[in-house]
């Protein structure tokens, strides 16, 4: 396919990215843990060890992962038993909403939920009003705040994972199971426990590892307790770079080995039935308290966004509110579209995600052709390379790359680029290195060749033939790569809020300055437009996957 | 002749996958190849197609040497056994593929089309992807791609393999009508015997590489060549013989048969059709008092598990038998003994 001299230099060029991208910076900051006062020692891990502050820290973190994946777990479950067994009206839009929190950006659902159950939120005040109460009776504060935003964002992965492991269960074994005398729940537990196991520890995994690795939860809510990736965050702001890194390298390598885990062990796709077409299940109608389970799972899903939309309109001060705004209005729209200090962040991470996104296409088509034509130098190496942008979270990364380039260095041509704006595009791009070249390489080792036959015998020359079947079908595996990576970078909020330049501020850290001043209408409005593009361009991704692969719109 | 394939033999490193093989298949004719999975026949389809390249031999398409064209150039369409239906192309762009290779003009292009799918009954999903197709309407598909090219014959490779019972039958009926209406040739891959048998004009029947019978299916079994292709069409009971003298044969059990033909060597195996045991009327050559073992209804007729003074056999009457009726075997075949197990080593 390629000759030798392009291939050693295609080769040549996505080595060297991988190294000196995705593994050269974790080594940074673990130079940098490792540097006291220029000489190396474990004083950083020994300070890190023998202060309450981190201790509690890295405890809050671990407890809130336990019991998000419980949470999450729970309802993500209960919500794909009930999809599986039961009919009801609306089913497929119902999927729909409980499929939006994957679109939210981490920091409008953050926000959603501080509009909802915060101080000065819709309910509490709801409560005081209600039972004229001098104060609001509860504020939403600390871990079980962080927690319930983290059910919130994570419980899709359940959903998802257990749903999709359900419809392919053949019923009939259950029956089966039912005609030797085992009650109801003996079937459960003897049968369709143990196949949803994979699919339970699979979202299990990924749960705890993105719990972990969540910034922005604990960055709004939980400004009185301590969490890993707020203290690293605070660190590096405080100017404690060697303490910053010493955290960064627990957490990558906590999350490292859960996801590494969870590549082991986590496969999902084990067979089910040998049989052909699987007995689907039988559904019956939903029971009153299904109904009830339903209604409040819909509206623990659509109450942050709707709250997010009317607070968007709203144009009282935050401080002389109601329950609901009393004065409504389209100004927050205005300043939006009118001051360019508003407008001004979406055209910046715009730019700054098409640039990231652009450079992921060209690597990613490289790469992914390289890895589908097994003509990869380094096989082994590159996969785990491929895996670690998966592992590192986003605050790891910043700090990663502060360490990296806040001093000139032949990876940015001699230049520091903490500071400027080309350091955002750069993190973008690492924190994405795996999207465009996996859809790459397995829409082309997925590619049927039994297709380019078929061509041939109806008269079409290799070239013809590449031209019309092979480069359409992989096109739109790039173009999904492509959009999934440019959604992801525009509403991106960890990475951004430690690296960026006030050249280029982007949106999702000029929302968070309109939250630190209070411009809750404003943020809502933010959030509420952030909201609409990321939500047309996964329709669009989605429908460019389905329509020409035929494949569901969801699904692993 | 419409294809006339020469001692075409093909090997993957070590493994030899077809040995010399010569057919000829006439304008017009339905012709299957016939074999059980690894017997070669798909390899042998992908010969002609030019997708494979054979080690020896010639393949003429309408006396026209093609060894040397590759796929392209030869331009003879098959219908694989997947479908492999172009995925991001609608129902009409994929039969209108090969036409648009052509260079035909649009007008031409749409029309030939239309007609085509039309002949399938699938023009009323025209603007459809294959995703959103049954397997049945794919399978439509799949038939008129091929067929819209008007090439001198069409290959089809296990084609209705991944359909049920019943709309297997039904496209069957429907294959032959269209390529008799059309006067098309069709060479055709499968594994199904009953299938040959009821589409075929001839037959070519493929067992480890090699082609042991070639003729009409009529040809084939009333006057099998091979102990293979006796077996392989229709049913038949087979049993281990020694020569007795020059004019009987023996089991080991005892049973003897006559025969009239000029044999060489002393174990031969012979093959008994179920319909050439008959129930006679008093003794004679080959008639034997035999006893009824277990008897199955079958709607028109009966099958019955005899003895045969020793010998198990399957037999077939109109009506109900006695429990000990007087038998004759009226025809048999005869075969060099285990002649349906070649070599295992293929350089032999």
């Amino acid at each position: 396919m390629f000759s030798r001299a392009t291939l050693l230099v295609l080769n040549v060029v996505v080595l060297a990215v991988l190294l000196g991208y995705a593994i050269f910076p974790s080594f940074s900051a673990l130079k940098e843990s490792l540097l006291w006062q220029g000489d190396v020692s474990l004083e950083h891990y020994r300070r890190v060890f023998s202060s309450s502050r981190y201790l509690a820290a890295m405890g809050n973190s671990l407890l809130t992962s336990l019991l998000t994946v419980i949470g999450a777990g729970a309802l993500g479950s209960s919500l794909a038993f009930l999809f599986w067994r039961y009919a009801f009206a609306f089913k497929r839009a119902f999927l729909q909403l409980f499929l939006l929190p994957i679109g939210l950006p981490p920091l409008v659902g953050a926000f959603s939920f501080q509009l909802i159950y915060g101080e000065s939120g819709f309910l509490p005040r709801a409560t005081q009003w209600l039972f004229g109460l001098s104060e609001p009776p509860f504020a939403f504060e600390g871990l079980w705040a962080v927690l319930l935003i983290h059910v919130y964002s994570f419980f899709v992965h359940f959903f998802l994972f257990v749903y999709a492991t359900l419809s392919k269960t053949d019923y009939a074994l259950v029956e089966a199971a039912r005609t030797f005398g085992a009650s109801r729940a003996t079937a459960f537990r003897k049968i369709l426990l143990p196949l949803l196991r994979p699919a339970l520890v699979s979202a299990s995994l990924i749960t705890f590892a993105l719990s972990m690795a969540s910034f922005t939860a604990p960055l709004l809510f939980a400004s009185k307790m301590s969490f890993l990736t707020v203290e690293i965050y605070n660190q590096k702001i405080g100017g404690e770079f060697g303490i910053a890194s010493g955290l960064t390298v627990l957490l990558v390598l906590t999350s490292m080995s859960l996801l590494f885990a969870f590549e082991t062990f986590g496969d999902a796709r084990v067979s089910l039935s040998r049989r052909a077409t699987p007995k689907d299940a039988p559904t019956k109608p939903l029971s009153p308290f299904g109904f009830l389970f339903l209604l409040g799972a819909s509206l623990f899903v659509s109450l942050p966004i709707l709250a997010l939309a009317t607070m968007s309109f709203s144009e009282s001060p935050a401080s002389s509110r109601g329950v609901l705004p009393t004065q409504w209005g389209v100004a927050n729209y205005a300043k939006l579209f009118g001051e360019a200090d508003f407008y001004e962040p979406f055209l910046n991470s715009f730019s700054l995600s098409l640039l990231a996104s652009a450079a992921n296409l060209l690597f990613g088509v490289i790469a992914g052709t390289l890895i589908a034509s097994r003509q990869i130098a380094l096989r082994p190496f590159a996969n785990i390379a491929f895996l670690l942008p998966l592992t590192i979270p986003a605050t790891a990364l910043g700090v990663n790359l502060i360490a990296t380039f806040n001093k000139p260095s032949f990876l940015a041509f001699g230049q520091t680029l903490v500071g400027t704006v080309w350091i955002l595009p750069l993190a973008y791009f690492i924190r994405h290195l795996p999207y465009v070249t996996r859809s790459v390489s397995s829409a082309l080792s997925n590619f049927d060749p039994s297709l380019s036959e078929a061509a041939a015998t109806l008269g079409a020359s290799p070239a013809r033939a590449l031209w019309r079947v092979a480069i359409p079908i992989a096109l739109s595996a790039i173009a999904s790569g492509f959009l999934f990576t440019f959604i992801s970078a525009f509403g991106e909020f960890p990475c951004s809020v430690l690296l960026y330049s006030p050249d280029a501020v982007p949106i999702s850290v000029a929302i968070f300055s309109s939250l630190r001043l209070g411009e809750f209408g404003v943020a809502a409005a933010q959030g509420v437009l952030l909201l609409l593009v990321v939500t047309a361009l996964t329709a669009t991704a989605q429908r460019l996957f389905r329509t020409n692969f035929g494949q569901e719109p969801f699904g692993f | 002749m419409s294809l006339r394939v020469q001692r075409l033999s093909k090997s993957y490193g070590e493994r030899l996958v077809l040995r010399e093989i010569s057919f000829e298949c006439a304008r017009g004719e339905f012709f299957s190849i016939l074999g059980k999975s690894g017997s070669g026949k798909t390899t042998l389809l992908r010969l002609v197609a030019g997708l494979e390249r054979s080690d020896d031999g010639k393949i003429f398409l309408n006396e026209k040497d093609v060894t040397a064209l590759a796929a392209h150039q030869r331009k003879i369409p098959i219908v694989f056994q997947n479908y492999a239906l172009f995925p991001h192309l609608n129902v009409f762009e994929n039969v209108a593929f090969g036409l648009r290779e052509q260079k035909r003009k649009e007008s031409d292009i749409r029309a030939t089309v239309l007609e085509t799918l039309k002949l399938l009954s699938i023009d009323d999903k025209m603007y459809r992807l294959p995703a959103e197709l049954s397997g049945g309407e794919q399978q439509r598909v799949a038939i008129a791609r091929a067929l819209a090219v008007q090439a001198p014959i069409t290959l089809f490779d296990e084609p209705l393999s991944n359909l049920d019972l019943d709309l297997r039958r039904a496209m069957q009926k429907e294959l032959k009508f269209i390529q008799r209406q059309m006067g098309r040739t069709f060479i055709y891959v499968t594994h199904d015997q009953e299938e040959a048998l009821t589409l075929s004009d001839k037959l070519l029947i493929l067992h480890k590489g090699r082609a042991c019978e070639c003729g009409s299916p009529e040809d084939i079994y009333h006057r099998p060549k091979t102990l293979f292709g006796a077996r392989f069409i229709g049913s038949a009971n087979v049993i281990r013989v020694q020569v007795l003298d020059s004019r009987h044969l023996k089991t080991e059990s005892g049973l003897t048969l006559a025969h009239g033909e000029n044999l060489q060597g002393k174990f031969f195996d012979v093959v008994i059709r179920p319909e050439h045991i008959e129930l006679a009327s008093g003794f004679g050559r080959n008639t034997f008092r035999a006893k009824v073992l277990a008897s199955y209804f079958k709607g028109a007729f009966f099958e019955h598990l005899i003895n045969l003074e020793g010998i198990e056999l399957t037999m077939l009457s109109a009506q109900p038998l006695p429990a000990e009726p007087l038998v004759r075997v009226s025809k048999f075949f005869i075969f060099p003994p285990n002649s349906d197990r070649y070599d295992q080593d293929p350089t032999h």
